[in-house]
């Protein structure tokens, strides 16, 4: 009986029912193509945030780091590196998918036409064979997306280098010119094939392949630090406990704070790889990306529940709209012996089951929607996450209950006679 | 004057038919109204939260540092003089925290040290990354305390409460650490003191080696500062930190669009809700016009009156919804910023022509159907 009530009324009413549906889908098209938005949000947002650099720095245990300012001026003793052939242990750690790059520094100082200028040697765009991948490629193309580079970057395996604006401005060296640099016991020429701007020390500096820069200042095989970008999320009380004392951990703690890719783990397990070096976030762009990255997602959130709010109300006073619009089908069931309780199931049936179809082909266009705008955006699709569908669902369904239980009530107390005489 | 009285009583009737219609079907028109105002409200949130986005975020942004740096050329110094005057040259608005830099070699009692002079009165918003263990040093005169890197600290086996002593010869100047810095860069080697301390100890009085400044970046700031310093002070190096300036452009581009494309997807969406809900209210109402219709009302009569009603209620939804959807911008602007969204003043007109533009798309279809309603075919009820 329901179900042919149910039936006929969706036929005698097509247009009535289209546009419930029609809001219902509306509202859980932006729900979940907002959800889908919100929760692939970190990951892409985590990427663009690389921009900033490296977030992890590998140095060789008990290394003191002078200040940019001094370096070269006071001479240190004994200078301790870190063994380039552990570079490609890197990515052999757990975490090893979400290493972006990494690039090896030498720092030191090379004449040129007997002056002494800084020299800077690393990987531009080498590759490195590492476990998995055996044409992995790395360097700062990957890692200092802020790097300007005027002209060409140069082949790692090639003798080319870049040189600093600042230096280029002062020597007026041009891209396409050869220059000799002389080291202790070797020379060596380079062509210069881009200028850099970086805003950094390294504008007064020549940067060169990491092999030449070995070679010309007797440092075969040694590297003196790795900055490392890694995808990470952001820290909370659990990887700040960790960094304050790892040993405070239980062992559930210490396996979730492990398995999670919070900067100081991924930073752990790094320290382990290498033999003999210190791994620390670089918290200039660790603690600040976490905080940044947060803000846009609970942004997201809050936007997403006031659209739901939106989205509730418009469905609620449609709902209203349509059922008092048919009190005097109430009031001729009521008159032929409904209960209230039948009313009440008819109504609730009925808006349950434009819920669940305007939220199934919502789902479908917030689906496409967050596609698209992960193209627009990131140019890349934002990964549908599957808890989202039945979330929606959920929603539109019990939006669409709760929008009928104000006027179903209110009609289910009127009396069949004033309603079939017209007078309410 | 016949004329004039006729027009007079028309007009009184058309008043008389949409008073009694709004006030008759008051409950419908009361959710109608709901829900109009919901959507102005959420587009006027929206659209304010959307052209306030990129100050705040920059603002956010500056949990990054400095994105500043200005220190002396080739032969020359920086002094304090210069270093004020520059300081005094960016307008209060931009400067988000600076301070000077001194490095310098220091004995202790226990080994040397590098020594670090800053301005503490701004240091924990130039560089609020820093970790710190203990307690940041917040007044810029206070040379009884220092932070110290932690792993010098770590070196020195010192803690939060100990202090540590700064020796030449019979000079004496005992120092309390009040905050453990962890920073992931060379700062965590250094012994961190108050600038004047440094300049004194090290006997560079006056003088710099360089400094950090962190500038609001939304609108191009730190370029037009680098070149308008560029060419006050040519023997100094000014340069802006591309790291962190670069890096911001594109973050906050990537930000705006997001947002931008969110609002205006929920604007869409919303302005479609408001017209379903207006389309079935109209749409509903089939029974009354085909009674108007077959006492004589024109199709001129049914239009206006339908649009009459809807201007009304969509004018004090609107308004409603402006107050409302400023309110919902500062709760969302104090959830997520913590402080209160500017309103621009682009805002009132998108809220108010996008829902009479809504309202009217919405009245359209219906109105059409209504006119063309045959009165007898509804009236029995077909």
């Amino acid at each position: 009986m329901l179900w042919l009530i149910i039936r006929q009324s969706w036929k005698q009413n097509k247009r009535q029912k289209l546009l419930a549906v029609t809001t219902v889908f509306l509202a859980a098209g932006l729900i979940s193509a907002l959800l889908t938005i919100s929760i692939g949000i970190g990951d892409k947002m985590s990427r663009e945030m690389k921009t900033y650099g490296a977030n992890i720095v590998i140095q060789p245990a008990g290394q003191i780091v002078l200040p940019e300012m001094l370096s070269g001026k006071i001479p240190i003793d004994e200078q301790d590196f870190i063994d380039e052939k552990e570079l490609p242990k890197i990515k052999d750690i757990f975490w090893r998918n979400n290493i972006i790059g990494f690039a090896p520094f030498i720092r030191g100082n090379i004449q040129v036409q007997s002056q002494s200028i800084p020299f800077v040697g690393t990987f531009f765009n080498k590759q490195i064979p590492v476990p998995d991948e055996s044409d992995y490629r790395t360097g700062n193309k990957y890692i200092s997306s802020f790097w300007k580079v005027t002209g060409k970057w140069p082949n790692d395996e090639k003798k080319q280098v870049l040189i600093g604006q600042r230096l280029a401005s002062k020597k007026d060296w041009k891209i396409g010119q050869k220059i000799t640099l002389e080291g202790k016991s070797r020379k060596q020429t380079v062509l210069i094939t881009g200028i850099l701007t970086d805003g950094s020390n390294d504008d007064n500096a020549i940067i060169a392949p990491l092999a030449i820069t070995q070679l010309l200042l007797n440092m075969e095989g040694k590297v003196q630090s790795i900055k490392v970008s890694a995808l990470t999320v952001p820290e909370n009380a659990l990887s700040k406990k960790a960094g304050e004392d790892l040993a405070s951990l239980d062992s559930s703690e210490y396996d979730r704070w492990f398995c999670t890719a919070y900067v100081s783990s991924i930073s752990h397990q790094l320290e382990n790889a290498f033999s003999n070096a210190t791994v620390k976030p670089i918290w200039q762009v660790a603690a600040s990306e976490g905080l940044v990255i947060e803000k846009i997602q609970s942004l997201l959130f809050v936007v997403t529940f006031a659209a739901l709010i939106a989205a509730a109300m418009g469905i609620a006073s449609l709902m209203t709209n349509t059922i008092i619009e048919r009190s005097k089908e109430i009031g001729l069931m009521k008159s032929l012996g409904a209960h209230n309780w039948q009313i009440y199931l008819l109504f609730y049936a009925e808006s349950t089951i434009s819920g669940l179809v305007g939220g199934a082909l919502g789902c479908v266009a917030g689906w496409l929607l967050a596609k698209v705008m992960g193209y627009v955006l990131f140019g890349s699709a934002l990964n549908f996450a599957w808890i989202v569908i039945p979330c929606v669902l959920f929603i539109s369904i019990e939006i669409a209950l709760i929008g009928t239980w104000f006027p179903a009530h209110r009609i289910a107390r009127l009396y069949p006679i004033e309603v079939l005489y017209g007078r309410k | 004057m016949a004329e004039n009285k006729l027009t007079g009583s028309a007009i009184n009737m058309l008043s008389l038919i949409i008073i009694r219609s709004l006030k008759v079907r008051f409950q419908q028109v009361l959710v109608v109204f709901a829900a109009l105002m919901v959507g102005a409200a959420i587009i006027t949130a929206m659209a304010g939260v959307y052209f306030d986005i990129n100050t705040k975020m920059s603002q956010e942004l500056r949990t990054f540092g400095a994105n500043f740096y200005i220190g002396p050329g080739q032969g020359t110094s920086l002094s304090n003089q210069t270093y004020d005057n520059i300081v005094s040259k960016i307008p209060d608005s931009t400067l988000v925290a600076t301070s000077p830099y001194l490095y310098g070699v220091a004995r202790t009692e226990l080994q040397k040290v590098i020594l670090l002079g800053v301005d503490f009165s701004h240091l924990n918003k130039l560089v609020p990354y820093w970790q710190v263990k203990g307690k940041w040093i917040n007044v810029g005169f206070d040379e009884r305390h220092a932070m110290i890197g932690a792993t010098l600290a770590s070196q020195l086996e010192l803690k939060v409460g100990d202090t540590i002593t700064l020796t030449n010869n019979a000079v004496k100047h005992k120092l309390i650490i009040r905050g453990i810095v962890e920073s992931g860069e060379a700062i965590d080697n250094y012994l961190i003191v108050n600038i004047s301390l440094a300049q004194s100890w090290l006997k560079k009085p006056n003088e710099v080696n360089y400094a950090l400044f962190s500038l609001e970046n939304n609108d191009e700031q730190v370029s037009h500062l680098a070149q308008s310093l560029y060419r006050q002070y040519p023997k100094l190096e000014v340069r802006p930190i591309r790291k962190v300036s670069a890096s911001e452009g594109k973050v906050l581009e990537k930000i705006k669009g997001l947002m931008g494309l969110v609002t205006v997807v929920i604007l869409i969406l919303s302005t479609l809700c408001v017209n379903t809900t207006l389309t079935a209210m109209i749409a509903e109402r089939r029974r009354e016009f085909a009674l108007q219709k077959a006492l004589g009302a024109s199709h001129r009569d049914i239009t206006l009156q339908i649009i009459l009603e809807t201007t009304i209620i969509c004018t004090v939804a609107i308004f409603f919804g402006l107050i409302l959807g400023y309110v919902l911008a500062q709760i969302l602007g104090h959830a997520v910023f913590d402080t209160a969204i500017d309103l621009r003043i682009q805002v009132l007109p998108i809220t108010i022509i996008l829902s009479l533009v809504a309202a009217f798309i919405a009245a359209i279809v219906p109105t059409r159907r209504a006119i063309h309603i045959e009165p007898a075919k509804v009236l029995k009820g077909e």
